[in-house]
């Protein structure tokens, strides 16, 4: 009886899923964006949180403790009405989490409508409503943004609009790039000479592989978003008060009270540059890691 | 900068002689005077006085009145009036502008008022030739006013008609009389005299713009810059130490419309503008600090704060709610720390300067006291007893155009906010604001800085029907009643007892949620002669203060500016 010899094979390195390669190569490869990425859940976390974790109320005042420098009780000082400024700095992530990712995600959804049919469909379509993006990038953001809210008024949800307007407008420029190289590209064809329709190639075919630039754009609009919504809190067309953005955190009592106690425009300033430069550290690094034409590169 | 550091050390102990009394010095004649004004944030809103727009005389430097300020009787003269209320005068500081002389006269009961002679419109392209100033000037201007369909409603009703009795005298005829009489037509906010030939070329054209006045407007540029230009042949003078010196002496004024405060404070600190007219008391230790040479006056507010409640809309038409909403925000503790100390808690809507119309806190009822007190306990309880037992929130419409404002008003919020009362706060562009009181479309809650204009207007124009400044909406006929036994009441004694009773009254109403009223400050350079901090010799009105005015220019340049 011979003996049966049993085959050995093996073992094959266990594949990994692409959300986890992407992490460990970012670690890997990409440190600042790494530290952009834990910035930015740290960020998130505070946003999220911030009526757990935030020890006194955003517009909880006491005046008997305004412009108290940073202390053991309160860690980053009071503003003129003795709020706690800490607070205010965890309410007002919590305001640019909601404003940041509302108005990037309108703005991307924006971008990727009018880039893929834009960049698809081509022709007359794609002429006239290039012109149309060419007119809107024309424009001044700032004095558009100024005009639109100065008609709606300040608030939220206006500010989330118009953001979102400016943003997915002026993006579907780099959407509709991305979809005019991927629609030559032999398995669209294919999918077309098979008698897909329009939708279903748009869908199936070109929005998977145009995600990784959109990605991107989302995640570098979330910092503008940011950073414009200060800009406007900044100018008083921003949410208005007492909701604490970090924007009119600084262009209010910061502004006013800067020689006095200068702990007031300080944390939402380093607020603002930590997060935005995280945001875009990060947004480096996922493009560098997303596109293929940047592999290799590092 | 290092250099004017170094050019105003030595400098410093030589600015106390220079700034002394301007008898030391002649007057210079010349340069440009740079001001940013108390309406710092806010361009004109119209320079037709038909428009009945608060800031005609602010912004019309060209225009004049009947009846003005002395500055003879200033306090800078040796006299007792400090020229900063925004409108009221005591009837000794006043003297006649364009009127030389007046007399009130019985049966039938009338003021005759003879014109000063002399006095020319200047010549203005598409508008007017040079002519004189006469009697049918100020006929056509009162009916033009009294027609305007921007016009008060019964702002006038005690002028029977107003007749040229002359080339140079005019004389109303009275239905009865009226306490204001000289503050509505003589040197109020809508008393300025134009010609008709400015009203036929477009009298809310700042291009036409043309008077008799010390300078006339030669650039506008909206939310920018106003200036204006000697008129040089301004028929008034000026006696400094014996000697008559023709007005006015500087060639320019330019006002600077500048909304941010740490944008003013930097150009008063570099001396690109000469005078900063209202400065918050948060920037004045670090102003002294960095800019010693500055001189100083400091004046309680002529204007209150408050948050105004529609008493025609739920839950304001309840008394218990609004006086709930008065227990809850602490007064004295906004005083005294919002504030540094720097406000008075009760001031309006009588001020302080008002002497005999004004009634200190601790003279007032013991209902009118609570007010001011601090005591969320029983606003709770008042809150429960009206329906609110757990609060209620509501909209407050707010000028962006008020960075003091936009500042104090969280404050209030927060205050509300424990005692369960949640307000939405809406910051708007100031003419949306200002339009949205004067069409009573205004939300529930409107927070407001109004002047206080005079003993009797301040209540006047607030708490009677049909006026333009009434954002609470309250008024009740035996209120208007008492108004109108006040302005007929001759003998200022007795009005002043029924202007009190009304104050307590209204005090007690509570329309508004009372606020504290801050001490502001005025600074220029001491290169700037002739002056002392005075605000207004008429209703906001600069024109001749800045007459005055002179350049001590070598001390400009010798300071490094």
């Amino acid at each position: 009886m011979s003996a049966v010899v049993q085959p050995q094979f093996e073992a094959l390195p266990r594949q990994r899923g692409p959300v986890a390669t992407f992490f460990i190569r970012l670690f890997r490869e990409k440190p600042l964006g790494a530290i952009g990425l834990v910035v930015v859940f740290i960020f998130m976390f505070c946003g999220l949180f911030a009526d757990l974790i935030a020890p006194f109320g955003m517009n909880q005042i006491s005046p008997a403790n305004r412009l108290k420098p940073p202390s053991a009780r309160f860690w980053l000082g009071t503003d003129h009405l003795g709020r706690d400024i800490l607070s205010r700095i965890l309410y007002g992530a919590q305001l640019s989490v909601i404003i940041g990712f509302a108005a990037a995600t309108m703005a991307t959804v924006i971008s990727v409508v009018v880039g893929i049919v834009t960049g698809y469909l081509g022709g007359k379509i794609d002429l006239v409503m290039q012109r149309l993006v060419d007119a809107w990038m024309s424009f001044p953001e700032l004095i558009i943004l100024i005009v639109v809210v100065s008609v709606l008024g300040p608030g939220m949800w206006q500010v989330i609009f118009v953001l979102g307007l400016t943003f997915g407008i002026g993006g579907s420029r780099i959407v509709r790039g991305a979809v005019v190289s991927v629609r030559e590209n032999m398995y669209v064809h294919a999918a077309q000479s098979m008698g897909a329709g329009t939708p279903r190639v748009l869908m199936q075919h070109i929005l998977p592989n145009i995600l990784p630039p959109v990605i991107v754009l989302f995640t570098t609009r979330v910092g503008a978003v940011i950073l414009v919504e200060s800009g406007l809190s900044f100018l008083g067309f921003g949410v208005p008060p007492p909701a604490p953005t970090w924007g009119g955190m600084l262009s209010g009592s910061g502004r006013t009270y800067m020689y006095m106690a200068p702990w007031l425009a300080l944390a939402p300033g380093l607020a603002i540059t930590v997060v935005v430069y995280a945001i875009n550290v990060l947004g480096d690094a996922m493009r560098d890691l997303l596109d293929p034409r940047m592999r290799g590169s590092r | 900068m290092k250099r004017r550091l170094l050019a105003a050390a030595p400098l410093a102990a030589a600015f106390a002689i220079a700034a002394g009394p301007a008898s030391a010095q002649k007057p210079q004649y010349g340069g440009n005077l740079e001001i940013v004004t108390v309406s710092s944030t806010i361009s004109a809103l119209s320079f037709d006085p038909g428009d009945y727009a608060w800031k005609t005389n602010h912004d019309n430097l060209h225009f004049e009145t009947l009846f003005v300020g002395d500055l003879d009787k200033s306090i800078r003269r040796g006299g007792k009036y400090n020229y900063r209320p925004d409108a009221w005068f005591a009837d000794e500081a006043l003297k006649g502008e364009l009127a030389e002389s007046w007399e009130w006269k019985q049966n039938p009961l009338r003021v005759e008022i003879k014109l000063r002679k002399g006095i020319m419109w200047p010549a203005k392209a598409g508008v007017m030739d040079s002519r004189e100033f006469v009697s049918d000037d100020v006929v056509a201007t009162f009916k033009r006013q009294v027609s305007s369909p921007k016009a008060f409603k019964d702002y006038y009703y005690y002028v029977d008609r107003i007749e040229a009795t002359d080339r140079h005298a005019v004389t109303f005829f009275m239905k009865e009389y009226h306490a204001d009489w000289d503050y509505r037509f003589g040197w109020g906010y809508y008393s300025a005299i134009y010609p008709q030939e400015l009203v036929k070329a477009g009298a809310g054209n700042w291009k036409n713009a043309v008077g008799t006045g010390p300078f006339q407007l030669v650039d506008y540029v909206q939310g920018n810059s106003q200036t204006y230009a000697k008129n040089p042949i301004y028929w008034d003078k000026d006696k400094i130490e014996g000697t008559e010196y023709k007005l006015p002496f500087v060639d320019r004024v330019t006002y600077r419309i500048m909304r941010d405060e740490t944008t003013q404070h930097t150009a008063l600190r570099t001396g690109k503008i000469d005078i900063l007219e209202s400065i918050g008391w948060t920037a004045v230790d670090s102003l002294k600090k960095s800019a010693p040479q500055l001189q100083w006056s400091k004046w309680l507010n002529y204007s209150g704060v408050f948050l105004s409640m529609r008493v025609d809309t739920k839950p304001f038409d309840d008394i218990r709610v609004r006086r709930a909403l008065n227990l809850a925000v602490n007064q004295v503790e906004i005083a005294k720390e919002y504030y540094g100390g720097n406000a008075e808690v009760f001031a309006y809507p009588m001020h302080p300067d008002y002497i005999g119309y004004f009634e200190p806190l601790d003279k007032m009822p013991d209902s009118v006291k609570e007010l001011f007190t601090y005591n969320p306990t029983k606003a709770k309880q008042l809150l429960r007893e009206a329906g609110y037992p757990n609060g209620f929130s509501f909209k407050v419409q707010v000028c962006s155009c008020s960075p003091d404002n936009m500042e104090l008003l969280p404050l209030v919020a927060g205050y509300l906010e424990q005692v369960g009362v949640k307000i939405e706060i809406q910051p708007m562009e100031y003419g949306a604001y200002l339009s949205a009181m004067t069409t009573g479309k205004h939300a529930a809650g409107y927070f407001m800085t109004n002047g206080h204009t005079n003993p009797t207007r301040s209540l006047h124009k607030s708490f009677t029907p049909g006026q333009l400044w009434g954002p609470s909406m309250w008024s009740k006929p035996e209120y208007t009643a008492k108004m109108d036994k006040a302005y007929a009441t001759q003998n200022e004694t007795e009005r002043q007892a029924i202007i009190r009773e009304m104050t307590r009254e209204i005090l007690d109403e509570a329309p508004y949620i009372w606020l504290p009223i801050q001490y502001r400050y005025t600074a220029w350079w001491p290169w700037v002669k002739n002056y002392d901090g005075e605000l207004r010799v008429g209703a906001v009105k600069p024109g001749p203060i800045y007459a005055r005015i002179w350049l001590d220019q070598e001390l400009k340049k010798k300071m490094g500016y």
